[in-house]
């Protein structure tokens, strides 16, 4: 169960995996009868998906008193994105979504936005 | 008691005691997080966080100590970018599980009180980095860059 590489990236390239991720990421430390609420497939399936996510490390489970509750563990993620992405990249990176955002929020609401 | 925030694990190749010392002495904690982590590590113990320049920014108490396997602190910011600030008490349990080879060291973060969001992402972000760096310095024993700025002080 140690971090690989293949895992991760195996884990992470079906949708269902990533909408798992995603509710963890709104709504962390979440049981098994909450995660499958709102998932259109049986709880045996959603166990499945559980269970490659938490052999990829990218879900980690914690008990919290008698409940078993489930985590997004960003840890492998901050190692990809590290790899890839260093000093210099980051910085550009950041200012380039900062621009994203503001321009994305000027679009949609241009009065607010605007400097005059 | 509240369900953690959030969750970091992370796998080291190194011993147990290794990544005890990691999170309890003064020194290896100036290289993982930008300041000294200064205390007694004993249960009930005080600690603070100090600045290269001297400024207690943090301080908290141990909870639990039971080396090398699991220590919980609490602790509350003093002061960030130069200024007075209280946030939430926050606690911390680090429980490191030796596995053959490697060491499981599992973080979970907890507050009492809500939290602002802003802080409680800067927080969640924060963890990877340090127990990366810190798995960077178990397995390689280089030292590490400097962070760009002290974790959660922005």
């Amino acid at each position: 169960m140690v971090s690989d590489p293949d895992a991760v990236f195996q884990a992470l390239a079906d949708p269902t995996r990533r909408q798992l991720l995603d509710r963890l990421n709104d709504d962390d430390g979440q049981t098994l009868t909450e995660l499958c609420e709102g998932m259109e497939m049986t709880r045996q399936a959603v166990t499945k998906h559980l269970a490659l996510l938490e052999a990829a490390n990218l879900v980690v489970t914690y008990w919290h008193g008698r409940e078993k509750l489930h985590y997004l563990n960003a840890v492998p993620i901050h190692d990809i994105s590290r790899r890839w992405i260093g000093g210099l990249r980051r910085r550009s990176l950041a200012a380039l979504t900062a621009l994203k955002r503001h321009l994305e929020e000027e679009a949609v609401c241009p009065s607010r936005s605007s400097s005059t | 008691m509240p369900k953690p925030q959030f969750v970091h694990v992370i796998y080291i190749a190194a011993p147990a005691e290794r990544v005890w010392e990691a999170l309890t002495d003064a020194e290896l904690s100036r290289q993982l997080w930008g300041y000294r982590i200064e205390g007694d590590w004993r249960t009930g113990a005080h600690f603070r966080h100090v600045t290269a320049d001297g400024k207690v920014i943090g301080e908290g108490d141990v909870l639990e100590c039971d080396p090398p396997r699991r220590l919980t602190i609490a602790w509350r910011w003093a002061l960030i970018n130069g200024q007075r600030w209280t946030t939430p008490v926050a606690s911390a349990t680090c429980e490191i599980e030796p596995l053959g080879e490697v060491t499981r060291l599992t973080v979970s973060e907890t507050h009492d009180e809500p939290v602002d969001e802003n802080y409680l992402e800067g927080a969640r972000s924060d963890w990877p980095v340090i127990v990366s760096r810190m798995k960077t310095l178990l397995e390689t024993g280089r030292p590490l860059p400097p962070l760009t700025a002290p974790a959660r002080s922005k």
